[in-house]
């Protein structure tokens, strides 16, 4: 038999089947022609003729293709039996195409996050180095120095190590390309592209020169900045572009996909003069070499560091010696992801559980409506097996047809779901629908489906003919069984509804800390000149703020280095009368603090004419440094200062930051401390008008010839900046849990409604004997209740400790919040109700006497 | 699956049957079973479940052929016919069925007379 051959079965059959069909038909011509009537005729031709079925099927076994074609046959009714059930095709296809959209989505986050966190060459190898020391009475607190430049230098010549690299982020700083554009900015010392296996597609490598100080400044560009903004100009090696005001050379372009968010890389430089100083170096990696383990490697290592650097100061407690310590990059970037991905796994894992157990009440409910057809195949000769094949083919094709449309549903959603994903991901690992996951999300379906579909097709193929149809129950869904169902459902969607719960609480009250100014009250955006020098860096702000303060509906407007929802401060000391304070410092153009609506407690704002030497402090700072009073007194922060005004503390970095001590100085763009954002410009409208944003921009724009402005933005979009990671998971916690929710609804609906189907005898008997409707349909819905009941109580138990889980996520919410719990469980049973009683309605309008009659 | 009750006197006997039918002309299923019925007084009955899947044997065995055709009624029939393989197939099947037959009547008669 060839594949030719199979492929002309269908044709074989149907031939068959016409042949079978015209020897009956002329057997019935026969016997009409010997007397008998059309209808007798017909009936014995039929009886003559047996099992019809079954001759197809020992005709068609001769063609020894049975067990494939079967198969066939069976994928084939299946499809069509499933058509015709739309209702519960479509209930039982949404339901895996939901639970496979969430897995599907979560293992393109698991193979992006952890299986293929670092898109370099045998990742394994990559050790982040550092080294830990101790001082004599404080060995419980090791101090980490990152390694200096003679470190690395004796370590590569160690041997252990066939690459060894340092990095350090820089921030942004603007690109003066065509269009001048801020850039992400990394420095890396020689070996870094090497150890990471990156040759450049164009121009050189960093050398060890490059990262002599005083050598000429050179850079490497990104593929995507050399696609985008250079037009992949093939000639750009030797060009010079400037970079933070410096002209830069470029010496290369990189391939793509290297760590796509930086756009700029330079040469790491070192002061030969500091070269012993630990510290600076920023973050160092290592390549090991193959086949050396990672114990032996920091046992050497550690052998040949110094205990101290060449500024360990005399006086300082004796160090007690320096440990090298060597840790997988890999391993440590996966720790990052573990807590958040290990939490969404867990309730992707609920949702599909519940989502068996939907399947299977599904299948088991709806196979009591078949008991007919598959009596009526079992009596045409169909064995046990074969029934059970074929259920569980058909719990198959419902699987993969959820499975497709599941992995449609994650294929649209993805971007959605990664969009409010609570973790960053590095640059370079993108979730996306690989081979990997898709063939995972085949896997599970096909699990899911074998799985879930073998107890409801043991079940139903348990056919007795000898028992009349009517008598189902046992058969396939009993009340228990499907109470039981409800229970288990139940319990899974609390610890979900729950888990969803604490989250938006937690929400609720992160974003309902008084912060002290009214996010809604301003709007924001920065502004960079491109031109570094100080005296046009201040003309151009002053000019700015007071065309600004000249637009209609502005009420005050200020600038500030480090806004108060930026997320970022410049930390430093002020000292005063013998005291020394962590102080982080503000440099304001006059009119920040109006703007942002700070109350006063002592003294004024600073005002133009105060000059540089002015400070405000905020209540925190005042306290720390003068507990007698600061109004007039002097301090010290980089340079002297005297205070004009106290202000009411306010928080800074969003909801969750800290009020600390803080000093409002007058800007001073020599006095900048790493600041490379520019200002940012605060504006306090008088009224609101649509065009306000469009007008501070294009003014913004106006002024100076070359600047670069960001968007202009409500204080409330800033400040949703600062929530956006609790906001994150706030967001697909909730959806998982209503999804969870969602389905379990739809269990209690489906197995209600079919209790319904399975009683109408027994309602129309009590209802015959004059039970009202109310009291059958609370009939039904109680023995959804118990169910309910119980799995609300199982489920409470197991979130009461499982919701632990999420406690480090939680602000200023306990994970056993009494009243999350109340409210969560309210309502649960209030939806667990409507969702059997919606159903259960049903059991009012039996009429007795028809449901009577059935028997 | 429960195995069809066969009415074969012994292994081969339809298959010898429908050879034998056939071997006077082509016939479709009905006509076939039709014609054995009459041929033998109707002591021989060929249970339909029997023969389609004995005619697809044969069919794969290429001792017979079909062809879509008309039946005595106007109705689209399968119609077999014999093959030369099936001819020569027919003559080896008869002569065992002669010396089986020959060997029956042997141990038969005595007990008879």
């Amino acid at each position: 038999m060839s594949w030719f051959r199979w492929f002309h079965r269908e044709n074989d059959e149907r031939q068959l089947r016409k042949e079978v069909e015209a020897h009956l038909a002329e057997r019935v011509d026969d016997l009409r022609e010997g007397g008998l009537s059309d209808a007798e005729a017909r009936r014995q031709a039929r009886r003559e003729f047996g099992n019809a079925v079954l001759h197809l099927e020992d005709s068609r076994q001769v063609w020894h293709w049975r067990w494939l074609d079967d198969m066939r046959r069976d994928v084939r009714y299946s499809a069509s039996t499933l058509a015709r059930r739309p209702g519960f095709s479509a209930v039982a296809i949404l339901t895996v195409a939901l639970a496979t959209g969430v897995s599907t989505a979560l293992f393109s986050v698991i193979d992006a996050a952890i299986l293929r966190p670092l898109p370099f060459p045998r990742p394994e190898e990559i050790v982040g180095a550092s080294i830990e020391t101790r001082r004599e009475g404080f060995e419980d607190r090791p101090l980490h120095p990152s390694p200096s430049p003679s470190d690395m230098r004796r370590w590569r010549n160690a041997g252990v190590f066939s690459a060894l690299a340092a990095w350090n982020s820089r921030g942004e700083g603007v690109l003066e390309g065509p269009v001048p554009e801020r850039a992400r900015v990394r420095d890396v010392s020689e070996e870094y592209f090497q150890l990471h296996g990156v040759v450049p597609r164009l121009g050189r490598d960093f050398t060890a020169a490059d990262t002599i100080a005083g050598a000429p400044a050179v850079m490497i560009l990104s593929h995507a900045y050399w696609q985008a903004r250079l037009g992949a100009d093939p000639d750009v090696v030797g060009r010079t572009i400037r970079y933070d005001g410096t002209p830069t050379q470029v010496v290369g372009v990189l391939p793509a996909g290297v760590h796509p968010d930086v756009t700029v890389w330079r040469p790491m430089r070192v002061d030969p003069a500091r070269a012993d100083n630990r510290g600076s170096s920023g973050t160092v990696f290592g390549r090991l070499r193959p086949g050396l383990h990672r114990e032996d490697a920091e046992r050497l290592l550690s052998s040949i560091t110094p205990v101290g650097d060449a500024r360990s100061p005399t006086g300082e407690a004796q160090r007690l010696g320096a440990r090298v310590r060597l840790a997988s990059v890999q391993d440590e970037t996966v720790a990052t992801y573990s807590t958040t991905v290990g939490i969404l796994a867990a309730a992707v894992s609920l949702i599909v559980l519940i989502a068996c157990v939907n399947l299977a009440g599904l299948l088991l409910a709806r196979g009591a409506t078949r008991h007919p057809e598959l009596a009526i195949r079992v009596s045409l000769g169909a064995g046990r097996l074969r029934l059970i094949r074929q259920l569980l083919i058909e719990s198959l094709v419902i699987c993969l047809a959820g499975c497709a449309a599941g992995v449609l549903l994650a294929g649209l959603s993805l971007d959605g779901l990664l969009a409010i994903l609570p973790m960053r991901l590095p640059a370079s690992a993108v979730p996306s629908l690989s081979p990997g996951v898709l063939s995972a999300a085949v896997g599970l379906a096909l699990t899911t489906g074998l799985v879930v579909g073998l107890v409801p097709a043991v079940r139903l193929s348990r056919v007795d003919l000898a028992r009349p149809p009517a008598s189902r129950s046992g058969l396939s869904l009993s009340r228990r069984a499907g109470q039981a169902l409800i229970a288990g459902e139940v319990a899974m969607a609390v610890v979900l509804v729950l888990a969803a719960g604490l989250m938006i609480r937690s929400f609720s009250r992160l974003t309902s800390v008084d912060l002290g100014f009214d996010p809604d009250a301003v709007i924001a955006f920065n502004v960079l000149p491109l031109e570094r020098e100080p005296s046009p860096q201040r003309r151009y702000y002053s000019e700015l703020l007071d065309a600004i303060r000249a637009l209609p509906g502005v009420g005050a407007a200020g600038a500030v280095d480090y806004f108060a929802l930026s997320g970022t401060f410049a930390g430093t000391v002020a000292s005063a009368d013998g005291r020394t304070v962590a102080m982080s410092r503000r440099q304001i153009l006059p009119g920040y603090l109006e703007a942002m609506g700070v109350r006063t407690r002592q003294g004024r704002f600073p005002v133009p004419a105060d000059g540089g030497r002015v400070a405000v402090l905020n209540e925190s700072a005042a306290k720390a440094l003068f507990p007698n009073g600061a109004l007039g007194q002097q301090f010290t922060m980089g340079g002297p200062f005297s205070v004009v005004g106290v202000v009411a503390d306010f928080t800074h970095g969003g909801p969750s930051g800290r009020r600390s001590a803080e000093a409002y100085v007058p800007f001073d763009p020599a006095a900048v401390i790493g600041m490379t954002a520019g200002m940012t410009v605060v504006v306090r409208p008088a009224r609101w008008t649509a065009s306000l944003g469009d007008m501070l921009r294009q003014t913004a724009e106006g002024i100076g010839p070359r600047v670069l402005v960001d968007p202009v933005r409500p204080g409330r979009e800033w400040f949703g900046d600062r929530v956006a990671t609790p906001r994150h998971r706030t967001v697909l916690l909730g959806l998982l849990g209503a999804l969870g929710l969602s389905l379990t609804l739809v269990g209690i609906f489906s197995v209600t409604a079919f209790a319904v189907a399975r009683r109408t005898q027994e309602i129309g008997v009590r209802m015959a004997f004059g039970a009202r409707p109310g009291a059958a349909v609370w009939h039904v819905v109680r023995d959804a209740i118990v169910p309910v009941g119980l799995g609300l109580a199982a489920g409470l138990a197991v979130a009461f400790f499982a919701t632990r889980v999420i406690a480090s996520f939680l602000f200023e919410t306990t994970p056993t919040d009494p009243v999350t719990f109340v409210t969560g469980a309210v309502m649960l049973l209030a939806a667990a109700l409507l969702a059997a009683w919606l159903p259960a309605r049903r059991a009012a309008r039996i009429d007795p006497v028809v449901a009577l009659r059935a028997e | 699956m429960p195995a069809p009750d066969r009415p074969d006197l012994f292994p081969g006997a339809l298959e010898l049957m429908v050879l034998q039918t056939l071997r006077l002309g082509p016939l479709h299923g009905y006509a076939l079973t039709q014609t054995i019925k009459r041929t033998s007084d109707g002591l021989v009955h060929v249970e339909e479940g029997s023969l389609y899947p004995a005619l697809q044997r044969m069919l794969k065995a290429g001792w017979l052929a079909a062809e879509w055709g008309m039946s005595a009624r106007n109705r689209e029939v399968r119609i077999y016919r014999l093959t030369p393989a099936g001819r020569k197939q027919l003559e080896k099947k008869l002569s065992s069925f002669e010396r089986l037959l020959a060997g029956i009547i042997k141990i038969v008669r005595p007990v008879q007379s």
